[in-house]
């Protein structure tokens, strides 16, 4: 994981390249991949936060299908949206990772790994905010105007 | 305390207008097995819990539960936004908009609004645990039953998501169970 190259990316970030080729744009947001090791607990199965977003599930050994659907494809459709579902992937990592702390608080490997996505998730927030305005009422990127009332909010189609 | 983030916990854009899908989805807000009666009857239930696992899963999931409400509220908002006078009288929800307009009010599938009774809570954490367990799998299996009723992909989508959420939420509840079963005595 860098941020410093995505950061560099998003400096460099071109609307018209990005629509032109979003293939490509998705394949080069590498910074978003991270393997995730569930070693102990009751869960010791591998799932990364990208796979288990889609899914809804980070353990493999617990995830059970319905008939043949398959998890769907999240696809964005330009920079804003690509940062925001990348967040809500790592948020969704802490969310699902916190319930199995919570029944197992000692298990280190996935505390570290809580610790992992949480530092992850961090320095995205904040390159996030500083771009697009505050995602909660404490971010500090409102020195100048006031822009946590901005539209869309989180129930308004984003596209 | 909470504090609100601006932003669902899985992306929801839903292009198509559908008033029988908003209908039927309904039910995972205002429903016995819904969302909003999961969440109140988890963060109710929380206070009476034994030990610390207990009292941080309860808070953990009731919270989570919470972002579902969003979930299913914003799918709703969506499938009937640009819906026409018309269509909502096709679609048999008249009744409805007489009383709400477009507005948001937690009902079941048939229109039975939400009501209290659905926060099952006894101060017992064995049979308060076991009730959240079968509500999860209720749960899970409404949302089978939703996924048989729609085929459009952005509706798919969210559900399959949440349904997954009902069968992890069930397995904590069932190892926080099995070891109360063990461990707490009354």
């Amino acid at each position: 994981m860098n941020f410093n190259d995505y950061f560099n990316y998003i400096n460099g970030y071109n609307d018209m390249n990005y629509m032109t080729n979003p293939n490509q744009m998705i394949e080069d947001l590498n910074y978003q991949k991270q393997i995730i090791n569930i070693p102990s607990g009751q869960n010791k199965k591998n799932i990364d936060s990208e796979e288990g977003f889609k899914r809804g599930n980070m353990f493999q050994n617990l995830y059970k299908g319905y008939k043949n659907y398959k998890p769907s494809k999240l696809t964005a459709s330009n920079e804003k949206e690509d940062m925001l579902m990348q967040i809500q992937e790592y948020s969704f990592a802490l969310i699902d990772l916190n319930l199995y702390l919570d029944m197992y608080p000692n298990d280190k490997d996935t505390l570290n790994l809580f610790n992992t996505y949480l530092n992850n998730k961090k320095g995205l927030v904040d390159m996030y905010e500083e771009k697009y305005g505050p995602l909660t009422i404490d971010s500090n990127d409102q020195k100048n105007n006031w822009k946590w009332s901005k539209s869309p909010w989180p129930w308004e189609v984003q596209r | 305390m909470w504090k609100y983030v601006k932003s669902l916990e899985y992306p929801i854009n839903i292009k198509k207008k559908d008033l029988r899908m908003a209908k039927y989805l309904i039910t995972q807000y205002g429903g016995s097995n819904g969302e909003l009666a999961a969440a109140w009857r988890y963060l109710n239930q929380r206070y009476t819990m034994p030990d610390d696992k207990g009292k941080a899963l309860l808070t953990d999931i009731g919270t989570e539960e919470l972002a579902h409400v969003e979930m299913i509220s914003t799918m709703i908002y969506q499938l009937m936004k640009d819906a026409t006078i018309d269509e909502i009288k096709k679609a048999g929800l008249e009744g409805n908009y007489a009383e709400h307009g477009k507005a948001l009010y937690p009902t079941d599938a048939n229109g039975v609004p939400f009501t209290v009774t659905y926060f099952a809570t006894t101060g017992d954490p064995l049979a308060d645990i076991s009730e959240d367990m079968a509500a999860e799998q209720k749960a899970r299996a409404v949302y089978e039953n939703l996924l048989d009723l729609t085929d459009d992909p952005d509706v798919i989508g969210p559900l399959l998501f949440l349904r997954q959420r009902e069968i992890i939420h069930f397995t904590r509840f069932k190892e926080l169970y099995e070891e109360y079963e063990k461990n707490v005595t009354k």
